[in-house]
């Protein structure tokens, strides 16, 4: 009954794709930025004469619409472009048309950005964030380092994991389970500085797109979100300098064609300076200390011919930070990816891509006779074939496959002569995480459309390196040794995906999206804010793969003039499984066995997210509001009882406007309310051995005070000529001084002795900055 | 250009300061039923067994800890039975000082308001403390500072525990240090008594004593526990009550029987 079934599903839906009696013609193409060559992703490409018709540009520029034969109005619109129109013949042959859009600045004396009309009714995408790098670039920053994974939590459901902090947490996820993705590579640590700034230089990206749930099955990996950042593909027109100064860190891009029209490249660095104030002192103790960062992107790309083109792309990043000649640690990512976009056929589209990621630090320690070095890494090769393929405009199909290999270093020890550490050799972790899935975007009719798709994925424990089991106290009950290559246990997870839009009319719509994500990479942290030295493992016999079910349903409408008003509500409910945390009192650095202090159980979350957004205008920006709630239930911790997570907030408000006020200012605010983290305090206290000790009674039993924050924002075009731009960015982070608490400690009084005292530490207060930019 | 970059960097100064603060709150935390705290040691010095019973107060009170009187509190080593006399209010120990032997195992059984409770430790081997030596150590932010550095050499095969207790003029350090040999075994060992956040910073002329314990794993963790609880350092974790060595999950602090020695030094 059941094979029938399936049967008859896959029969109807081969049959809706391939039906087609009529004589079809397919127009395809590229479309880019007139002036740099640019390709734009996600831009709309109509038929005008057949509403429905339509397209929009895949992450590489390239769209298909395949129509019935007839002359037709084709229309082209990208945000902040002039609209593109041309007539169409598609009554013989197909056309392949490339498509280069002027920028729309030229015609108005203010930029009115054009939206792009009800692609978010229309499509069956659920909690999937688009960020508008204009918009990164206006809004005020700490220390005026613009900063994508900042802004995107201002969005609905996205919660940073503290006070400055590029970390975030996704509809009650955890920190590690967001998917963050550099032109396909993932990025192990997406933080600077301990966290105050993301390693993502905003200069040098073109797009970043957030998929909250209702994630598309190309996507797999992490169980919350994935942030898919696209960098700049560099101008192949002209030459183009330009960069910014501010007060912690410069920046400069140089991008041009190396064959005009054809190919171009993308240099892009960005180096903070803090560390040479610290060289100014004449304190020895101070000048031997080091703190900076630095980033360097690049990117080149090759017009092979009309059906090939070629990229490579590169990020490398380093933090460095020391105290004279006793400690010093420096960690950072560095990916690499080479993509080979070819045409079979102007209906199918392919991409495959090789991939390399890694994350390391390296910790020096010299103190007396003590001298050593300890070394982590995590090192990936990964390989991805995604095919798609445009049948006709109601479908559009995706397949693929991705294959990636894991080598995890943990904690490999250098210790001299004389150092009271043991040396211990690198033993590296491995496995295969492998994936096939299809989706298919499908107009069932015009009101209706469905994405839905499979993703199945593999992990492969590989041998190598010693197995332990652990019994209840962590004590090493057996020991298995394996050999390189050999497959110790395989989970294979099948991850259905769907979602669904109903258009009730043209400016409202219903959706609904379920999808089940698994996670093989997991990492270990005991704080809440991104540490460099927390480590990565991979799944194995005792730590199993996680899993995410989450269902989501939400109302879409447009409203206004134009329909610049976009209004969405989703809620959530979010089951995971296998979710992973420390014993009380595990011991998390150095501690080969770590595996025997972890403990694992379940998580829940659900919420609502409004999000109001005016999308034109001189006055635009955004109210989002999350009412959520996330809570974990792990055998061993809070007497097996459920508990909220350290990252549950009750109410989450960002306020975010900016208005362009003339030609040369453009002014911006935002204003954040969140209820405070849960948090654990004590509730009484004893003494051990004389010292005050703290009674704490239930994990996660409080709050931290509410926190909110205002930032202003101002740019002023100083200068803007053909061959020369230039622009002064202002901002205040925490413009009312708000003492927000960073962290809430204990201790014995000493102004009142023999009683206790809590103190609250804030971070920031105000923080004024400015920084210069230009252009030529 | 230039003159561009020149006000960039004239407005940078200006602009680059970021305040940290702190201050004193005030904080609604719940009150909680008292809990009883039960610290015992053995050690192999001639000195009494002792044993502190006590109950725990609510945050915002005195830090004055009810003591828990007319106890019935025993120790055995297999063979024999101490029974503890209590001396002083809530403080139980043997009439007569008493030697503890390394490799015995000792039971504390305690028996007040209707309940009992018993607590399981093994005194290891001792491992000789060699000397005390200084080392110069420079902190976050510039500055050095003296740092007291036990030195001992670790016996090969692991599962060694060790705590030192830092008395420097006669005052008591509340830091927790306890070391294990995980990452350090059969080796000598220099490793400092890092105490971040002591109000007693190490100063020319102090006199420092350190006593060293071996102690076993159920007190080591206890320590490190309790240490990574308050916020210190690379392990610090989520508040939590240490897991102890008591049978029951309701009580508070340790039992260890351990072996002592002392050795004193003037930091230079």
């Amino acid at each position: 009954m059941k094979l029938r079934l399936i049967l008859a599903l896959l029969l109807g839906w081969a049959g809706h794709i391939c039906a087609q009696t009529e004589q079809k013609f397919t127009i395809s193409g590229t479309i880019s930025d007139k002036a740099t060559g640019e390709t734009f992703i996600g831009a709309t490409v109509r038929l005008l004469d057949r509403p429905g018709l339509g397209a929009t540009s895949n992450e590489y520029g390239f769209f298909s619409i395949t129509a019935p034969a007839g002359v037709y109005a084709l229309q082209v619109r990208y945000v902040g472009y002039e609209n593109f129109s041309q007539k169409i013949d598609l009554t013989k042959t197909n056309q392949q048309l490339d498509i280069a859009l002027s920028d729309g600045t030229t015609l108005n004396e203010i930029t009115i950005k054009a939206g792009k009309v009800n692609e978010n009714i229309e499509r069956p995408l659920m909690g999937v964030e688009k960020l508008d790098m204009a918009d990164i670039k206006s809004l005020p920053m700490l220390l005026g380092e613009r900063d994508v994974l900042k802004a995107i939590q201002l969005l609905p459901g996205v919660k940073s994991a503290g006070e400055g902090n590029a970390g975030f947490h996704v509809r009650g996820g955890g920190a590690d389970q967001n998917l963050i993705l550099l032109d396909e590579a993932p990025v192990y640590n997406a933080s600077h500085l301990l966290g105050f700034f993301s390693t993502f230089n905003a200069d040098a990206i073109k797009d970043a797109t957030l998929y909250k749930g209702g994630m598309p099955p190309q996507f797999g990996g992490r169980l919350s979100s994935v942030l898919d950042i696209k960098m700049n593909e560099g101008n192949q027109q002209d030459y183009e300098v330009s960069g910014g100064i501010g007060l912690i860190s410069s920046k400069l891009n140089i991008e041009g064609p190396l064959e005009k029209g054809k190919s171009s490249f993308l240099v892009t660095g960005r180096r903070t300076y803090a560390d040479l104030f610290l060289k100014a002192s004449s304190d020895s103790s101070i000048n031997g200390s080091k703190l900076y960062f630095y980033d360097l992107n690049a990117k080149v790309n090759y017009q092979v011919d009309a059906k090939n083109r070629i990229f490579g792309s590169g990020y490398f990043g380093r933090d460095v930070l020391g105290f004279g000649e006793t400690f010093g640690i420096d960690w950072g990512n560095a990916t690499g990816t080479l993509r080979w976009n070819h045409l079979f056929s102007d209906r199918l589209f392919s991409n495959t891509s090789l991939i390399y990621s890694q994350y390391n630090y390296n910790i020096k320690i010299k103190s007396g006779a003590n001298d050593f070095k300890i070394k982590s890494e995590i090192e990936d090769f990964n390989l991805k074939q995604d095919l798609q393929w445009f049948p006709n405009s109601r479908n559009t199909l995706k397949y693929g496959l991705n294959i990636i290999h894991h080598t995890v270093t943990p904690g490999q020890v250098e210790a001299s002569e004389g150092s009271s550490v043991n040396a211990q050799p690198a033993d590296p972790r491995t496995g295969l995480e492998s994936a096939a899935y299809f989706t298919h975007e499908w107009k069932a009719a015009p009101r209706l459309s469905f994405l839905y798709g499979l993703r199945l994925s593999m992990f492969n424990v590989l041998g190598g390196t010693d197995f332990k089991t652990y019994d209840a106290e962590g004590n090493v009950l057996a020991t298995e040794k394996t050999n390189a290559g050999e497959v110790v246990e395989t989970y294979l997870n099948p991850e259905p995906r769907l979602s669904a839009s109903f258009q009730l009319n043209e400016r409202q719509s219903l959706k609904a999206s379920y999808n089940r994500n698994v996670q093989n990479l997991h990492l270990l942290s005991n704080s809440s804010s991104t540490n460099p030295t927390d480590s990565w493992v991979l799944t194995t016999k005792n730590i199993k793969p996680e899993t995410a079910d989450q269902v989501a349903l939400g109302f879409f409408q447009n409203f206004g003039e134009n329909q610049n008003f976009e209004f969405s509500a989703e809620t959530y409910f979010k089951t995971m499984s296998n979710q992973i945390d420390y014993r009380n009192g595990a011991e998390i650095q150095g501690n080969r066995d770590v595996e025997a202090d972890l403990l694992s159980g379940d998580g829940r979350a659900y919420g609502l997210e409004l999000l109001l957004k005016k999308k034109t205008g001189r006055f635009n920006g955004w109210l989002a509001y999350t009412l959520s709630r996330t809570e974990r239930k792990i055998e061993g911790i809070n007497d097996g009882n459920w508990y909220v997570a350290k990252q549950d907030r009750t109410h989450d408000l960002a306020l975010v406007g900016m208005y362009q006020l003339t030609k040369r200012w453009n002014l911006s605010a935002n204003w954040i309310f969140y209820t405070g983290n849960a948090v654990t305090f004590p509730s009484g206290k004893y003494e051990v051995d004389g010292a005050t000790t703290y009674l704490y009674t239930a994990r996660n039993g409080y709050r931290m005070p509410n926190y909110h924050r205002l930032d202003l924002g101002a740019t002023f075009l100083a200068k803007e000529t053909k061959r020369f731009r230039s622009e002064w960015a202002f901002s205040v982070y925490n413009a009312y001084n708000r003492k927000n608490a960073y962290t809430i400690t204990f201790r014995d009084s000493e102004s009142l002795p023999g009683t206790t005292e809590a103190v609250k530490t804030a971070l920031f207060g105000i923080v004024p900055s400015v920084s210069w930019n230009f252009k030529f | 250009m230039i003159k561009y970059l020149k006000k960039g960097a004239f407005f940078g100064f200006l602009a680059l300061f970021i305040a940290s603060c702190e201050e004193v709150i005030d904080i609604d935390l719940n009150s909680t039923d008292p809990k009883f705290v039960i610290t015992g040691t053995v050690s192999d010095q001639l000195e009494p067994f002792a044993v502190r019973i006590e109950k725990t107060v609510d945050f915002d009170q005195q830090n004055m800890y009810p003591a828990v009187s007319g106890a019935l509190v025993r120790i055995s080593d297999g063979t024999q039975i101490f029974d503890l006399v209590e001396t002083a209010p809530g403080f139980y120990q043997t009439a007569q000082p008493q030697t503890g032997e390394p490799g015995k195992t000792y039971r504390l059984t305690v028996e007040t308001e209707g309940q009992f409770f018993e607590a399981v430790s093994s005194m290891p081997a001792p491992v000789p403390f060699d000397s005390i030596k200084q080392d110069r150590g420079t902190q976050p932010g510039g500055g050095t500072s003296i740092l007291v550095v036990p030195v001992y050499f670790d016996p090969a095969g692991f599962g060694n525990y060790y705590r030192f207790i830092q008395t420097t003029n006669g005052q008591k350090l509340n830091n927790i240090f306890v070391f294990d040999d995980r990452n350090n075994d059969g080796i000598a060992i220099t490793r400092p008594l890092f105490a971040p956040g002591s109000d007693i910073e190490n100063t020319v002329g102090d006199t420092v004593t350190v006593e060293m314990q071996t102690i076993d794993r159920a007190t080591y963790k206890y320590f490190y526990a309790l240490d990574a609880s308050s916020g210190n350092g690379p392990n610090a974790s989520v508040p939590a009550n240490p897991d102890n060595n008591w049978n029951n999950s309701a009580v508070l602090g340790y039992f260890s029987a351990h072996t002592s020695q002392y050795k004193t030094y003037v930091i230079r």
